[in-house]
């Protein structure tokens, strides 16, 4: 990799190495999944195995970044239950998460307490887009029929098996899923 | 305004008194407006339509009857002169009320009959059809006059305003001209302060609120087949879009509300029960279908936006492009890279990777693959036998992609990307991330690309699209710089000549016209290195025939300046030790299997038949300067006593003798002019005679 190279190359790079050398024991490709995380080390989606996951782009400075807070709400509720948020800065829509990683998560624990994990920033759509939001996407297409991510704050939710339950637009406030999150945790 | 007060009273009687006659209520609406448009301040025109909103907003029975017929009536607020510039435009209470009502409108009105309004309104909305604060007069004067009937006609004086309030004897005249002064000077401040034409700040205000109605009214119609209420609103942008996007200086506001559009789009209401008449087989691919048209159809508006909307816009991209590769310091474009315009460009190139849009792919085939296959029945070099062939030739080349896109547009049965915005999501690429979203791109390629875009201008009635043509530049730029010389030199020998003698002669015209020093620079250097890379004669031929038949004495003179490089610079100067230093990674591997060098030779070598051709038009451009002494004809023949200047040494002595005696014979029958360029050519003249006197 060259010195260049944006953090999304190699943050995409790096999921694709670490998806292959995980074991194939996983019922879901979405187990085989590793992004990196803020730090840049593997964060193995084979963790997630038997959770109910909301997988979240974010970003600092848009018009829905108060979500965080809904978000963190409802990840405090239901963590102990086996529920997890997973957040994705991107800074593809409207330039509005320009910052570091270090920024961002600073950002997200100042401004919203945000105790769920925050990966390094990706893109999401794209040639060059995280093989993670590939994945959703494919899973699950959006209004239309379109699979490309419209916007900041769209959700895919997954269930216990590493199914894709659902995709939300960032119109959904994350309030709004409390009861399906319930639903699939008691599933 | 006089009955301002009581002509509101009667609107609000109205409301109750037609309550079940929509036409009766309308024609009221329509009628009052009128008065209040060409009669009262903002301060009226705001309390009528606060009148208005608050009537639709009680009876929302007579609001859904008559909406679809009240944009057209509350259009006519939606003007620069009802605009306070030291307000927000949400503390505009004209603008907000007359918004509002739209808003009302557009949640209470009847939801198909408002959105197919909103859709006809705008499809005929034009920048021309915006009037001036005084020609709106002068139209209402001539309406009011053929008003046999109409309301308020016997309480309301249809006179000119400033008359009737200079002449009325119970109303204090002086005290109105006073405040029509202060809002005529108000409006003019507003004006002044505007960074457009006002007519443009109307026009957006109107397109603002027509495109919200129908955005928001297509939400709320019920409908199995919603691909078609969506392609009726596609058509009607599409069609706004083509009748004005070459009046309009700034389209990025029409841009904007493109973008607006596609990206907030939330499909009609299914049709309640509809799944209960159909299969569930056959409902799947109601939806299927449904989903799939809508898709294309947003893919289409975007695309198409992006490509008609900027095509008065230049953004450098080549320029910038050029810059970087010579590390030189691009923030001297920024004064021409209007950051709005970049920003918009941004959001849609984004938006398209949203609409599953592969701008790559669509860029292979839409663009490049596309413009080859226009070019592909052009006969070979052979078949061109003679003077009155190639001009002919010629001709064609420059009239093919106008009929391509003719016969393209007749046959076409099936939605489709457009390729001017195609390219411009494909060429903003680089701006957006620093790299070449196709490097693999050829120069014969870049070159058809160039002309598929160029030419349409010269037989079409459209506008030429600037920015469709500077990212042409751009995708030569990255065909010059990405591939070998060597490999360029052959694509470029293997075309026929004709074909690249008609993209320098576009290349040379367009590099003169444009104005930035910059881009002006890195367009004439493109020319240079392209003539670098095609075989000599066809260099020197392409030379010749400008200084022979371009009606332009500036364009010779540049390209005398082109030939003076050509002939003095030799192989690896130019081309090869610029390419070196963009590719300095890869030097060291090269060099290890780098063969010896030739001995260095110019692009263009001296040899007798060129002397005598370059003399000859030297002889001739002095006699034309006698015949025609004015600036262009002496800059053209001072530029080619330069010319020999710097060549002296590998001219002829007795050719440059007599250049010398032809100067001074110019000079000798010009010495009345008082033109400074006569110095000037005494100067070089002198220069001259000083080395041939050696």
């Amino acid at each position: 990799m060259t010195n260049n190279t944006t953090e999304h190359h190699s943050a995409s790079t790096s999921t694709t190495a670490a998806a292959t050398a995980t074991t194939a024991s996983s019922t879901s490709k979405f187990y085989d999944l590793a992004p990196l995380d803020k730090k840049g080390q593997p964060f193995p989606f084979k963790k997630l195995e038997g959770k109910v996951v909301l997988i979240v782009n974010v970003a600092s400075k848009c018009g829905f970044t108060p979500q965080y807070q809904d978000l963190q709400e409802l990840y405090k509720r239901y963590h102990d239950k086996g529920f997890e948020i997973i957040g994705f800065p991107c800074n593809q829509f409207g330039k509005q998460e320009p910052g570091t990683d270090e920024e961002i998560g600073q950002f997200c624990q100042v401004n919203y307490g945000v105790t769920f994990p925050i990966m390094k920033k990706v893109n999401v759509n794209g040639s060059d887009a995280d093989p993670v939001w590939e994945y959703l996407k494919q899973e699950k297409t959006g209004m239309l029929g379109f699979k490309g991510i419209k916007w900041n704050f769209e959700k895919f939710l997954i269930d216990k098996h590493g199914n894709v339950h659902d995709r939300y637009s960032s119109l959904t406030k994350p309030a709004n899923l409390d009861h399906t999150v319930e639903k699939l945790l008691n599933r | 305004m006089k009955h301002g007060p009581e002509l509101c009273k009667k609107l609000e009687l109205a409301f109750s008194e037609y309550e079940n006659d929509a036409l009766s209520l309308v024609t009221i609406i329509d009628l009052y407006s009128m008065n209040f448009i060409n009669e009262g301040f903002r301060t009226d025109k705001a309390q009528f339509l606060q009148v208005l909103l608050s009537n639709l907003k009680k009876n929302s029975r007579v609001a859904e009857q008559i909406g679809w017929d009240l944009p057209k009536i509350l259009l006519r607020f939606l003007d620069a002169k009802n605009v306070d510039r030291d307000l927000s435009l949400s503390q505009n209470v004209v603008i907000s009320t007359a918004l509002k009502c739209f808003n009302e409108i557009a949640l209470l009105g009847n939801a198909k009959e408002c959105f197919l309004a909103g859709c006809e309104i705008i499809e005929g909305l034009s920048l021309q059809g915006v009037e001036l604060e005084d020609e709106q007069e002068e139209v209402f004067d001539d309406e009011t006059e053929d008003d046999g009937d109409g309301y308020g006609d016997e309480d309301i004086d249809d006179d000119d305003t400033d008359k009737a309030f200079s002449e009325d004897g119970d109303y204090d005249g002086t005290e109105n001209a006073a405040k029509i002064a202060t809002e005529k000077a108000a409006t003019q401040a507003f004006i002044d302060v505007l960074d457009r034409a006002p007519e443009e700040f109307t026009l957006e205000l109107k397109l603002h609120a027509l495109m919200e109605l129908v955005s928001t009214t297509i939400k709320r119609i019920q409908t199995s087949y919603p691909s078609k209420f969506l392609a009726t609103a596609v058509g009607s942008f599409l069609s706004f879009i083509k009748s004005n996007a070459a009046d309009i200086d700034d389209c990025i506001f029409v841009l904007r509300r493109v973008y607006m559009f596609c990206r907030n789009y939330i499909p009609p209401l299914a049709q309640p029960n509809i799944a209960e008449t159909l299969s569930p087989e056959e409902f799947e691919n109601l939806v299927e279908d449904e989903n799939a048209l809508q898709r294309k159809l947003l893919q289409c508006l975007l695309t198409n936006a992006v490509g008609q909307l900027l095509l008065t816009r230049q953004m450098h991209t080549a320029a910038e492009y050029v810059m970087k590769l010579k590390n030189m310091d691009t923030s001297v474009l920024d004064y021409v890279l209007r950051q709005d315009m970049r920003e918009m460009v941004a959001r849609c190139y984004h938006l398209a990777y949203s609409f599953d849009i592969d701008v790559k792919e669509a860029f292979k085939t839409q663009c490049v693959k596309e413009s080859v296959s226009i070019y592909q029945s052009l006969p070979q070099e052979s078949e061109i036998v003679n003077e009155a062939a190639k001009s002919g030739i010629t001709q064609l080349i420059y009239q093919l992609a106008h009929t391509y896109n003719v016969q393209k547009k007749l046959t076409e049965k099936s939605l489709s990307l457009d390729p001017a915005g195609i390219l411009a999501l494909a060429t903003y690429h680089y701006q957006e991330t620093g790299n070449v979203l196709y490097p693999e791109i050829r120069i014969d390629e870049a070159i058809y690309m160039f002309l598929r875009f160029f030419t349409p201008e010269v037989y079409s009635q459209t506008a030429p699209n600037l920015y469709a043509i500077e990212c042409c530049q751009y995708w030569l730029w990255v065909a010059v710089t990405t591939s070998s010389c060597q490999e360029n030199r052959v694509i470029l020998g293997a075309m026929p000549s004709y074909v690249v003698a008609t993209f320098l002669q576009i290349q040379l015209l367009r590099s003169f016209n444009i104005a930035s020093d910059g881009p002006r620079m890195a367009s004439f250097t493109l020319l240079t290195r392209t003539m670098c890379l095609i075989p000599e004669s066809d260099a020197f031929e392409f030379v010749k025939d400008t200084l022979l038949n371009c009606p332009s004495n500036l364009m010779k003179c540049c390209i005398l300046g082109i030939l003076k490089d050509l002939m003095i610079n030799t192989r690896g100067s130019m081309v090869e030790t610029s390419e070196q230093l963009s590719k300095l990674s890869i030097s060291g591997e090269s060099k290890q299997s780098a063969k010896p060098e030739l001995p260095s030779r110019p692009y263009i070598i001296i040899n007798e038949d060129r002397k005598a051709t370059i003399h000859a038009l030297a002889v001739m451009s002095f006699e034309d300067a006698k015949k025609s002494p004015v600036k262009e004809s002496l800059v053209l023949s001072l530029t080619y006593l330069n010319l020999f200047v710097s060549l002296k040494l590998k001219w002829d002595r007795s050719l440059l003798a007599e250049i010398r005696d032809t100067a001074n014979d110019t000079v000798g029958f010009l010495e009345k002019t008082s033109l400074p360029e006569i110095d000037f050519i005494k100067l070089a003249n002198e220069n001259l005679e000083s080395f041939l006197s050696q």
